[in-house]
């Protein structure tokens, strides 16, 4: 049988029996249908077994998809402390009815809180879920999508447990920082950030059998919504709005407890019993915008011919730079740098603005063009602005010479 | 995000009936497809998906083929018969009985052969692909999936020969 189509032989000589039994098979199948059920019941199998992976392009699903991208997790958090974590702490000095000496002091007084969040972003229907645990001095566990991934981090330390449910692997980080204070190693500093915080009222919502006081600020940038007790002052919901890797996404946290006593084992950086352990070298994580995004441009672009990666926001994209780093489950000390690298600029993008804060334009720029820029950004501290260029050497730059939106 | 809602409603169904036709029951391709989607996923995690039709019929067929390999090695070569209810059209029932027959031979042949012969057999016969298709799905060329059909063909006409004899001497 000869298809019209193309020519291609489809089956043999009429009357044989390896086309009869095709016929036949054919005929019987154009009878069966796929029951509805069945799509309905592998869908449900899809979101059940794998909801960090239903989504490709939430950064924090990304993050929370597979183990090494779990270690750019971690880093970020024990860097900068995690996004929510900054946000639930930040909240306290954003309304108006309670003074900065309240608030400093009722966070002083916190021993312990936790907190569940959902996270939602871009045009996902699925929904993250994060467990918070804080403990005083410097533990951290965030229990993501239902406990699948854990992390733990004692800040202090900076040592760091990340558990990934689905293959039962643990890895031991130790990660050391540079660049910034997190928020758990210098309250007071932190806290002295807050009190210049503003917060005007919002429309009342009833939680549970409370009827909460709404006030809105602004945490690092990110409109935030708080919903607080008026007896306790504390708050019973928070809603922001974030931008992560030019991602939108929307964080709900609630279920806020302070003070409950909490499980030293909750903790514990010692791996459950039945997972497979491995253990990386320490990381060094330099909070340092610059030397973070030339490091990462000098590795892609010595492996990708010269060019430079065409966003660095996709961190799908650049974390495939890690693969040819990685033997036996262990990354060699470049495949290090480029995590460390990577999780740092991460995070230190969180808290800018493209276009306003940096820019990146790799159009058309190959590795060695000393003349032509392809990263620019303010350095907040110095309120001046600096350019990468192709050769990667950088220098400071006229802000007339930059397109910063207005 | 990945959209599975839309990919399974737009491939599964045709990624269903690949499953079908490789193990001619039901309730075996309801499980090879959940089998072949979770695949999917699994594969997502770390790949980048460039054209999910040809990853799920793939997935599909190389699970339908391997499940077809279990059933004949734990209940042997009668369990390849279709299961699910025959309809005869126009057919008498000598004529059905002896193209199931020959249908339950195919689908026991197509164990034994190279498991690439036997994907590419599937993917052509089963899947309705084209040459250009499979070679492209498969990272080979248009001719090497020429050469790959015909010798699962010639090998699937010797098995059915045989169950041709066996039919006509049953007949007589």
């Amino acid at each position: 049988m000869i298809d019209p189509k193309n020519g291609e032989h489809r089956g043999g000589a009429e009357g044989e029996p390896l086309q009869l039994a095709l016929a036949f098979i054919e005929s019987q199948a154009d009878l069966q249908e796929m029951r509805q059920q069945v799509l309905a019941d592998t869908l449900a199998r899809i979101r059940h077994a794998a909801p960090v992976a239903v989504s490709n392009k939430n950064l924090l699903f990304r993050i929370a998809a597979l183990t090494f991208r779990q270690r750019i997790a971690a880093a970020i958090v024990l860097t900068l402390g995690g996004l929510s974590l900054w946000i639930v702490l930040s909240v306290f000095g954003g309304f108006t009815s309670v003074t900065y000496a309240q608030v400093a002091e009722q966070i002083r007084a916190l021993r312990t809180v936790s907190w569940n969040e959902t996270v939602s972003g871009g045009a996902s229907p699925m929904r993250l879920t994060i467990k918070t645990y804080c403990m005083e001095p410097s533990h951290v566990r965030m229990e993501i999508g239902q406990g699948m991934a854990v992390t733990i981090i004692d800040q202090a330390s900076g040592k760091s447990l990340v558990l990934n449910g689905l293959t039962r692997t643990a890895e031991l980080m130790q990660i050391q920082t540079t660049g910034v204070p997190a928020p758990m190693q210098d309250t007071a500093a932190y806290f002295r950030n807050l009190a210049e915080q503003k917060g005007e009222p919002i429309e009342d919502r009833v939680i549970g059998d409370i009827t909460a006081r709404g006030f809105r600020t602004t945490s690092f940038g990110f409109p935030t919504s708080l919903w607080v007790d008026p007896k306790t002052k504390r708050p019973l919901m928070v809603e922001s709005t974030v931008t992560m890797g030019g991602q939108e996404m929307k964080l709900r946290m609630t279920d806020f407890v302070f003070d409950a006593p909490l499980e030293q084992s909750l903790f514990s950086l010692q791996p459950p019993p039945g997972y497979k352990v491995s253990q990386i070298h320490p990381m060094v994580i330099v909070i340092d915008l610059e030397q973070n995004v030339t490091t990462l441009l000098r590795y892609y672009s010595a492996e990708n011919g010269g060019s430079f990666p065409p966003s660095l926001n996709d961190i799908l994209q650049l974390t495939k730079m890690v693969s040819p780093h990685m033997s036996n489950g262990q990354f060699d000390d470049d495949g290090q740098k480029i995590i460390s690298a990577l999780g740092a600029m991460t995070g230190s993008m969180m808290f800018l603005s493209q276009g306003t804060d940096y820019g990146y334009t790799p159009q058309g720029v190959k590795l060695g063009d000393a003349g032509k820029r392809v990263f620019w950004y303010l350095n907040k501290d110095t309120k001046t602005y600096r350019a990468i260029y192709g050769d990667l050497h950088a220098a400071d730059i006229a802000a007339a010479e930059l397109p910063i939106k207005k | 995000m990945i959209d599975w809602e839309r990919i399974l409603r737009e491939v599964g169904p045709a990624v269903w009936k690949t499953a079908w036709k490789v193990l001619g029951n039901r309730a075996d391709a309801d499980e090879c497809f959940q089998e072949a989607c979770m695949a999917a996923v699994e594969f997502s995690r770390k790949n980048t998906v460039q054209h999910w039709p040809s990853l799920l019929h793939r997935l599909a067929a190389n699970r339908a083929i391997d499940r077809l390999r279990q059933r004949v090695r734990r209940r042997g070569r009668e369990s390849l018969i279709d299961q699910d209810q025959l309809a005869a059209g126009d057919a008498t029932p000598v004529q059905l009985a002896q193209d199931s027959e020959f249908a339950a031979r195919l689908r026991s042949a197509l164990t034994e052969l190279p498991p690439k012969h036997a994907e590419a057999f599937c993917l052509f016969h089963m899947s309705g692909w084209t040459y250009v298709q499979i070679a492209e799905s498969l990272s080979i060329t248009p001719d090497l999936v020429g050469v790959w059909l015909q010798r699962a063909r010639e090998r699937l006409r010797i098995v059915l020969a045989g169950a041709k004899e066996a039919v006509s001497e049953v007949k007589s």
